[in-house]
């Protein structure tokens, strides 16, 4: 089943509610903010939309090309993010989840209010989330608007890096985005951590022990 | 792992954190008589005290800012003391910063000098 059949029968199921999809980009770096999207695409979706795909299987030029297209074609997009600060203070999954809520609340009030079905990317339901979700594991795989939120999340992610690997030259953020990468372990071996990496990772935070003595 | 190798790792931890930060350690389990301060740092200009709470557990950013009466008073005198013995007189703050297993919280300016 294509990712627009797929949302067409979530949305004929919820009685035609507005869908809005919403992904992650960056639970796994060892650096770096989780940047979370929301996206409610229109019902005809264009064959241009219809493009969007896993952005994890898309090249780089194809994601760019989508993430103008949904900017300009979705009915509401949005975005946030959790910084490390709040990833060390909570976790990286309850960071996640609250950043998904307050994004997808945004998401459903720029689409002009009406009945809406989140759908959330992978098993877990936001948490003290009072619009109604649906959680749908390998969503980036079966629903197009789940696609076109992890479209936007990882571009929107990947720019951010390319920006603080100027702010924090040396370890490559705008190569490898944060992700633990030979290179990566590499430089923080070298250079130490700064004020962007996650404390609550293990990699960081053995180095930054070994750092410290 | 004994209570303190455990202490011990949440400091050396909380330092690796602050330097991270950019901040610079000056000194380390500062004792006196009247109290200890687990990690002094600079920030830019300011003179940074910092107590460590290892194992903050359950109530985690509620248990960091609670550092009770009696602690704060002994930090303060402790700081005091440090003060004057370097004759420092530019800002000067109180931090927290919790270590919890893998989870980490900094509190800057937790609390002030007023609570005596």
């Amino acid at each position: 089943m294509d990712g627009r059949r797929f949302d067409a029968d979530a949305r004929r199921r919820a009685a035609g509610a507005r869908l809005i999809g919403v992904d992650e980009a960056g639970r796994g770096p060892l650096a770096g903010p989780v940047v979370v999207a929301a996206v409610a695409l229109p019902e005809e979706p264009s064959a241009q939309l219809r493009k969007a795909r896993d952005s994890k299987l898309m090249t780089p030029e194809d994601r760019q090309r989508l993430f103008g297209v949904i900017r300009s074609q979705a009915l509401a997009v949005a975005v946030a993010w959790a910084h490390p600060s709040l990833i060390d203070r909570d976790n990286i999954l309850a960071a996640t989840l609250s950043a998904m809520g307050r994004c997808a609340r945004r998401a459903a009030a720029r689409a002009g209010g009406g009945s809406v079905l989140v759908l959330v990317d992978g098993p877990r339901e936001i948490r003290n989330f009072e619009l109604p979700q649906r959680t749908i594991i390998d969503g980036d795989a079966k629903s197009l608007s789940i696609a076109a939120a992890s479209i936007i999340a990882k571009v929107v992610r990947d720019r951010w890096m390319e920006r603080l690997d100027r702010v924090h030259p040396g370890y490559g953020f705008g190569q490898h985005k944060g992700y633990g990468t030979a290179s990566h372990l590499a430089a923080l071996d070298r250079l130490g951590p700064c004020r962007i990496h996650r404390f609550s990772y293990e990699p960081v935070i053995n180095r930054a022990m070994e750092l410290a003595k | 792992m004994t209570r303190l190798e455990t202490g011990q790792n949440a400091e050396a931890l909380a330092a690796a954190f602050l330097q991270a930060k950019g901040m610079t350690i000056i000194e380390k389990n500062f004792r006196a008589k009247v109290g200890e301060i687990d990690i002094i740092a600079k920030d830019q200009d300011e003179v940074i005290f910092v107590e460590v709470r290892a194992r903050a557990s359950r109530d985690f950013g509620g248990a960091a800012a609670s550092v009770g009466g009696a602690k704060r008073r002994k930090l303060i005198r402790a700081a005091r003391l440090w003060l004057q013995a370097r004759n420092w007189d530019g800002a000067c703050r109180f931090d927290v910063v919790a270590v919890d297993g893998g989870k980490l919280e900094h509190l800057p300016a937790a609390f002030d000098a007023s609570a005596r």
